[in-house]
């Protein structure tokens, strides 16, 4: 079972990235645009990892992890990316495993997320 | 130096006194005073009597309720005839009667007696004795003789028997007079010193001098001389000494009258030189006193009226003081009153049954004041007429001398130059005061509410400062009563009710005009005429306000609020007043507009910075997608060796896209900058809106696929810069698309009517809280929020100056619906032309555009 990992970004151009960088890995993805979107869909398929930005509309990063947070468990470890000048906030505020800056490096996100889930699954 | 003697128990030891009577009483009362008094300080007392029998003397002491006998047994009494003291052997020997005395007085300090009282009945030298002519001589050496001797003497004399000659030169020997009961130091007393050094020649010559001043100061017409009449010839020598006694008389009265004046003046002039306050009623005594007058008053008109008050007075003893019946007087009718006034003439009355007849409104008043003689002088400051201060006489008609008028008139002056002065100190400290207060502080709720209380009571029983609100509703922020348990009424006001735009506490008045108001006598009438209800007149007449005043608060030409000041006096407010406050409104709205400015520029420094720390963010969003689809490019050749090349088509269209953004936000950013400077140019050209309308609309469903929008559009030309006006369009529905929730559609309106072009972009979202509407177009506002957002904040700001500089205007509404509506209004921009098509509405079906085309990125 490949380990599927949710991209909550409202830029499609990052999400659009992260997603295709992923997939070389291995990893199964699903994609949410603003919180609203995100919470509907770990909603409905509980997911491994959640890959999460801070400024979107609708509901930020820190709206959703407050409100994913609240909602039954077992919760999926976070890993914030910001363009924001505190992060490590950012990470606090939402209860993050990790945090990345943008403009991030691919090979950083990769090696977070391997560490996250274990390891990347078999291509 | 002795102190002075003003009645018998002043006496001391070396005093000695003439004591003139005429009547038995007299006699009685002053003699038995003397033993007594002797007897009871413990000094032994010798009666020499002659005309009085011993025993009628012993009789008259036991009526005064004297014990005679014990001291006439001790011998400190002791009652002896004058041919026993006097005359010895029948003659009189001067030298002989002073051994006595000095014998007599050394023998009672002996007896440890504290001195000697001695009086002797003078009649004796009435009875031809041989010696008794030498009575004159005798008095001169026993004058010079007490001064060395432990002794008093009270020399008796009979005015009803003794040649007035006589007493003359017996007096001029004695340094006190009795006259009757009275005592009074001698004033023309000749010492023996004097005498007997010799300085006799220089005495003379100074009395022959102030005879020949008093006779020259009382310039007698030469025709009018009586000396000259040959009918009172017989009596020149009689009348020659008559009238230099007269003219002397009357010269040292005037003297003594210029002097007192003098005096007077020098010690008012010297209290109101002093900087503290001045008892005004003491001035009034020096004044009244120095003059002999009744009464002394101040009356000072209320600003700009003729209503006067009596506000100061000071009344001779057992005058009765009028000032309490001297409140509000009406001076209107005084035409002949104040038009003396006016013209800064005094006003002297020697006789009011006297006074011409067109003052007959003024007798009507004076009368009743049993005024019967009077003088006033006017009280100007600045040119201005402010009261009048004045002397009268209720005893009966008299002469103002010049040095009378001159005397008041000095002192007025005087004393409006120290309340000036003292005004404008008093003012200056007070300005000092609350520029001090106002500089404490940028909050100006905390400094304005101290300069209230600075207000009470000095200026006001109340005080309220209201501002202006950014919704132009004017509202107090701070208060003060001069009662501070009237406070809470003020609070409830504030409470209750709004500021009333017009009525007698005209602040909204006042902030609409920019002009001050003065209310001078408001009636319980006029606020029932504006009460909004029965608690509001109730409160209103707790405080109980009679005048008051509003200046506005003005800085750089903007009125900021008002200053309001009320009293419970009616007429509290003039020129001095309105001028003051206006002063201290002036340095209130600096302060006002100080902190405001203070308070503005500290937020666009916190707007700027966070507009920075979104500019940053957005910026590198596309950063973050060109390196990253450049590293997942280089990941694959890493690990396959080769490209595959759909992949990297896809990888280089973004980075093309994302360069592009990139270029775009930049060019936002410039854009600020231009429109910042106002380089911002439009090129104007005739377009079809609906064509421009449905590009954008095409685009924008093509980067939010999922969100439904709807286009109602007329076919309308206008004038406008195509591309700026497509870079408003596309905001807007970036935005919409952005917020648009649900399944309802986005809709697009653009119609025309009037010349005026409208377009309305609506979305179903979250709506936009009424207090953001008018600032949503602010540069950097949306990041100041810090609401969740997307984009730098700019796109609004740069659309609202789009279709400013087209002549046209932004605004946004929320339907009840829900979501938001902004609507573009532009003029046409054209000369009016029928229309070419039908009008209605069309539906214009969404046009894809591709992903690569130079539409402008919108933004928010």
């Amino acid at each position: 079972m490949k380990p599927r990992i949710l991209i909550v970004d409202d830029d499609d151009t990052i999400r659009e990235l992260v997603a295709m960088a992923l997939e070389d890995e291995g990893y199964a993805t699903a994609e949410a645009c603003h919180g609203l979107e995100a919470l509907d869909v770990v909603g409905r398929t509980p997911v491994d990892l959640i890959l999460l930005d801070m400024r979107m509309p609708l509901m930020d990063g820190a709206g959703f992890a407050r409100a994913y947070h609240e909602g039954p468990g077992p919760h999926a470890p976070i890993i914030v990316f910001t363009a924001g000048r505190n992060p490590g906030d950012a990470a606090a505020q939402t209860q993050a495993i990790g945090y990345l800056t943008k403009p991030f490096e691919l090979d950083r996100l990769l090696a977070l997320v391997a560490k996250a889930v274990g390891g990347p699954a078999p291509a | 130096m002795s102190l002075p003697r003003r009645s018998l128990a002043d006496l001391r030891p070396h005093d000695h006194v003439a004591f003139l009577y005429e009547t038995e009483e007299e006699h009685r009362a002053v003699v038995t005073a003397f033993v007594r008094q002797g007897l009871e300080r413990h000094a032994r007392v010798i009666y020499i009597a002659h005309s009085h029998p011993k025993q009628a003397f012993l009789a008259a002491l036991r009526d005064s309720g004297l014990q005679v006998e014990p001291f006439l047994a001790s011998g400190q009494l002791a009652v002896v005839s004058a041919s026993q003291a006097y005359l010895c052997g029948g003659a009189f020997d001067p030298q002989r009667m002073l051994a006595y005395l000095e014998r007599e007085a050394a023998h009672s300090l002996a007896q440890r007696y504290r001195a000697l009282y001695v009086t002797g009945e003078m009649a004796w030298a009435l009875d031809g004795a041989p010696g008794c002519e030498r009575l004159v001589e005798y008095e001169r050496d026993c004058d010079a003789l007490l001064p060395g001797t432990a002794c008093v003497g009270l020399c008796q004399y009979d005015r009803r028997r003794f040649d007035p000659e006589l007493l003359l030169q017996v007096m001029a020997a004695h340094p006190l007079v009795m006259v009757g009961t009275a005592l009074y130091q001698n004033t023309r007393y000749i010492p023996p010193a004097t005498l007997r050094r010799g300085a006799a020649t220089a005495l003379l010559d100074q009395w022959l001098e102030d005879l020949a001043a008093w006779q020259q100061a009382q310039e007698p017409p030469a025709e009018a001389d009586p000396l000259l009449d040959p009918r009172l010839r017989m009596g020149r020598e009689a009348r020659l000494a008559a009238r230099s006694f007269a003219s002397a008389r009357a010269m040292r009265r005037a003297i003594e009258h210029r002097l007192h004046v003098e005096g007077a003046l020098a010690q008012v002039s010297t209290l109101l030189a002093a900087e503290e306050a001045v008892d005004l009623t003491s001035i009034l005594a020096i004044l009244g006193e120095a003059v002999d007058a009744s009464r002394a008053y101040i009356f000072r008109f209320r600003d700009g009226t003729r209503r006067a008050d009596n506000t100061d007075e000071w009344c001779a003893p057992g005058v009765e003081a009028q000032k309490p019946n001297l409140q509000d007087v009406d001076c209107t009718p005084l035409a002949w009153w104040m038009g003396k006034l006016q013209r800064n003439e005094e006003i002297a009355i020697a006789d009011l049954a006297q006074l011409p007849p067109e003052a007959d409104p003024e007798r009507r008043v004076l009368e009743p004041q049993s005024i019967r003689a009077l003088l006033v002088v006017p009280m100007f400051s600045r040119g201005q007429l402010t009261g009048f201060l004045g002397f009268d006489d209720t005893r009966g008609p008299r002469q103002w001398p010049a040095e009378d008028i001159r005397l008041l008139r000095t002192a007025a002056e005087t004393l409006a130059a120290h309340e000036e002065r003292r005004r404008a100190a008093e003012t200056l400290s007070f300005l000092a005061e609350a520029s001090r207060v106002l500089a404490g502080s940028l909050d100006y709720q905390v400094t304005l509410q101290s300069v209230a209380r600075l207000c009470v009571p000095t200026l006001a029983d109340w005080c309220v400062v209201n501002i202006v609100g950014c919704d132009g509703l004017s509202r107090p922020v701070a208060h003060a009563h001069a009662d501070p348990a009237r406070e809470p009424l003020i609070e409830a006001l504030r409470r209750s009710y709004s500021p009333a735009p017009r009525g007698p506490h005209p602040a909204g008045e006042v902030e609409r005009t920019g002009q001050w108001a003065i209310h001078s006598d408001i009636s319980d009438d006029d606020w029932a005429a504006v009460a909004p209800d029965a608690e509001f007149l109730r409160i209103i007449r707790q405080l109980g306000i009679r005048s008051s005043m509003t200046v506005p608060l003005v800085a750089r030409g903007r009125v900021l609020g008002s200053l309001s000041l009320a009293s419970g006096r009616p007429h509290r407010y003039g020129a001095a007043d309105l001028a003051l406050a206006e002063d201290l409104a002036r340095r209130c709205a600096l302060a006002v507009d100080n902190a405001r400015l203070y308070h503005e520029a500290r937020q666009a420094v916190r707007a700027r910075d966070e507009f920075l720390s979104v500019a940053a963010h957005e910026l590198k969003t596309p950063l973050t997608g060109l390196r990253g689809f450049a590293q997942l490019t280089l990941r694959r050749l890493a690990r396959d060796g080769a490209l595959d090349p759909a992949e990297t088509r896809r990888a280089m269209e973004v980075i093309d896209q994302q360069s592009l953004r990139l270029t775009h936000l930049v060019e936002q950013l410039l854009d600020v900058s231009r429109i910042e400077a106002g380089q911002l140019r439009l090129r104007r050209e005739v377009t079809e809106l609906a064509g421009l309308v449905e590009g954008a609309v095409a685009f924008a469903h093509a980067r939010y696929s999922q969100q439904p929008i709807v286009v109602h559009c007329e076919p309308v030309r206008a004038l406008v810069d195509p591309l700026r006006l497509e870079q408003v369009l596309a905001n807007l529905l970036d935005n919409a698309c952005k917020f648009n929730l649900g399944s309802l559609p986005i809709e697009v309106e653009l119609s025309a009517h009037d010349g005026t072009v409208a377009l309305s972009v609506r979305d179903h979202g979250v709506g936009i809280a009424p207090e953001d509407r008018e600032r949503i177009f602010e540069r950097f506002y949306p990041a100041e929020t810090g609401r969740p957002t997307a984009g730098m904040g700019l796109g609004l700001y740069l659309s609202q100056r789009i279709v400013s500089l087209h002549g046209g205007h932004i605004a946004v509404d929320c339907p009840p619906d829900g979501g938001a509506r902004f609507v573009v209004t532009l003029p046409l921009g054209l000369s009016p032309t029928p229309p070419v098509e039908t009008p209605g509405l069309d539906r214009c079906e969404p046009r894809k555009r591709g992903p690569g085309s130079e539409a402008p990125y919108p933004d928010r």
